[in-house]
């Protein structure tokens, strides 16, 4: 699995613009956002679209499905669990690059 | 490979801080090159000033807007026609350009008389033009000439169907254009948007944001939309409008190009009105499709997306096959302001089997730089705020086949005998969307084919 979650989260650096918002609160609520409705959305769940922003995390998240299981064919033989579990992992390291050990000294200036 | 001093900068050491060279294995949190700070004395920096950013980025972009510089006459010339942004308003922001002249006996006994007459002028001389920005300099500043107050004076004098904006953001308010950026936008929210309730032909609205019409760039970009039946309610600024910019709060989506010059606003945005912020890239096919397709998602018009893309792909994907043929394998420098260096780097890789071998940004943030560094390879410098020194030792290791850049440096590496494309204003644009990555491609074809290279080489001066 720790094999499978690096390939993912270099996967990601590479392709996308949503893990480098501005600031702290934006690169958090994005990773969260987007990779909780994929968590969902891998594992044959219905996401919530009440709010302009999960409609948006949406959008990002349809296309970061669809691109993976498209990339990565030992996704589509993972049971639910071990989807779940895969996207958490991602998450928790992509926090880790993006924001606890980011060397971006702006990413935590409290204004835009 | 950690971060790196050029030979040249060895009598300034603090430069090592802004040169990477990405090593294997290595991530953003080993090593991230310094950013947005000041230049070091003894780098000859090719940054523009503060001022820069706000006019000739951002506000001159728009087509139907007086665009009056308080300050000497240099200030407005060198923000003046540089930029290739086009308009379908017959040009207008591309023709003219207005300065108060400031000369020394203003800068001893005040501006402000000046400006008032200049202002009364230019409306009066563009009658049908109603909306001017106001723009500080350094001088200006500096003897604290207050344009505000001035502006509003006029207003009062001339009603209600005129509106001013003013830009407080003198060439040294910060480290490089950037901070013009961030002005003009943090400037236009709090004042001016809001003002105005657009008139809303659909039901899906964007407003589409860090995009500037660099030779066409945004028509192409809203021939997609229009056919998706999205309306743009705002473009920022390329092709758009003063009026269009007062009603941005209206839009459902604020699609981000340029995150660098417009990311602020579209923040801002988000906080205020609760616009979500979705950031894109517009150059490549891959990219593009992407963003139509989240768009299309968004919206729940994902059929109308794929209609679009497949619409395109079949006018321009050989085109792109045939230039891929030919270009893959070269190598490539990315020298521009910033944002450019992650959107395209992927995309000349990806699409066209280029190696993007060195990486400069002007006036990026670390943010620019996590982006870039993320998508670009192993082996490849990336530089903060470079200078020609630098850029010399760096074509002497890479030995790039084509360089984007500007015409300042670009007329540098031609004396190499290296072929350079304006990255900035493009050879024969537009960039963006399918037709321009078939253009980008042609025009670095032609760059790295054309004969004249051999000629150049020859001294005649031998045959004499």
């Amino acid at each position: 699995m720790e094999d499978r979650v690096v390939e993912l989260v270099s996967f990601i650096q590479e392709r996308y613009l949503w893990q480098f918002a501005p600031r702290t609160w934006d690169r958090e609520e994005n990773i969260n956002g987007i990779l909780n409705q994929a968590s969902q959305l891998l594992t044959g769940k219905k996401v919530s679209l009440d709010t302009p922003k999960e409609n948006c995390f949406y959008a990002d998240a349809k296309f970061f499905v669809n691109e993976i299981k498209n990339k990565f064919s030992w996704i589509n033989e993972m049971d639910d669990v071990q989807k779940k579990s895969l996207i958490e992992s991602a998450k928790e390291k992509l926090i880790e690059v993006t924001i606890t050990k980011s060397l971006n000294l702006e990413v935590d200036s409290p204004k835009y | 490979m950690p971060l790196k001093l050029l030979k040249c900068d060895q009598t300034i050491p603090e430069r090592e801080k802004h040169c990477y060279v990405k090593g294997p294995g290595e991530s953003i949190n080993d090593f991230l090159p310094s950013a947005d700070v000041p230049t070091i004395p003894g780098s000859l920096s090719e940054r523009g000033c503060s001022f820069c950013g706000a006019k000739l980025v951002i506000g001159g972009a728009l087509k139907d807007t007086i665009q009056l510089i308080h300050g000497p006459v240099g200030c407005a010339y060198n923000t003046w026609h540089t930029k290739r942004y086009t308009s379908d308003d017959e040009n207008f922001q591309l023709k003219y350009v207005w300065s108060t002249d400031m000369k020394e006996q203003h800068v001893i006994f005040g501006g402000e008389k000046k400006l008032k007459q200049s202002i009364l002028e230019a409306f009066r001389e563009f009658p049908e033009k109603k909306r001017m920005m106001i723009y500080t300099t350094c001088a200006t500043a500096l003897i604290g000439d207050d344009i505000q107050a001035v502006a509003k004076d006029v207003e009062v004098e001339l009603g209600e169907e005129v509106d001013i904006f003013c830009i407080e953001c003198p060439g040294f308010a910060g480290v490089s254009q950037s901070k013009g950026h961030h002005v003009f936008n943090m400037a236009w929210m709090k004042d001016k948007v809001g003002e105005v309730e657009p008139e809303i032909t659909s039901p899906y609205t964007i407003n589409f944001i860090g995009d500037y019409n660099i030779q066409g760039d945004t028509l192409v970009l809203k021939k997609y939309f229009d056919k998706m039946g999205i309306q743009v309610i705002a473009h920022f600024s390329g092709n758009g409008t003063y009026d269009e910019l007062r009603g941005m709060h209206r839009a459902k989506l604020n699609v981000v190009n340029c995150a660098r010059s417009a990311g602020y606003i579209s923040s801002e945005l988000k906080k205020k009105y609760d616009i979500p912020r979705l950031d894109v890239d517009t150059f490549g096919f891959n990219y593009t499709t992407e963003g139509l397709r989240k768009l299309g998602t968004f919206f729940g018009l994902e059929d109308k997306a794929e209609e679009v893309i497949s619409e395109e792909l079949e006018k321009y994907k050989s085109k792109l096959e045939w230039y891929r043929e030919k270009l893959k394998g070269k190598k490539v420098c990315i020298w521009t302001g910033g944002p450019r260096l992650w959107h395209w780097t992927k995309t000349l890789e990806d699409e066209l089997g280029m190696e993007v071998v060195a990486m400069s940004s002007k006036f990026g943030h670390q943010e620019d730089f996590e982006k870039a560094i993320s998508r670009g390879r192993e082996g490849t410098i990336y530089i903060d705020d470079g200078n020609e020194l630098e850029f010399f030792e760096v074509l002497d290791e890479v030995k790039p086949d084509v360089i984007f850049t500007g015409p300042r440096v670009g007329e540098l590496v031609k004396k190499l005998q290296i072929p350079y494309i304006n990255g900035h204003g493009y050879h024969n644009g537009p960039y963006m969307g399918f037709e321009g990555a078939v253009n980008m491609a042609r025009d670095m074809y032609n760059a790295i084919y054309s004969p004249l290279w051999k000629l150049s080489k020859e001294d005649i001066r031998e045959a004499l």
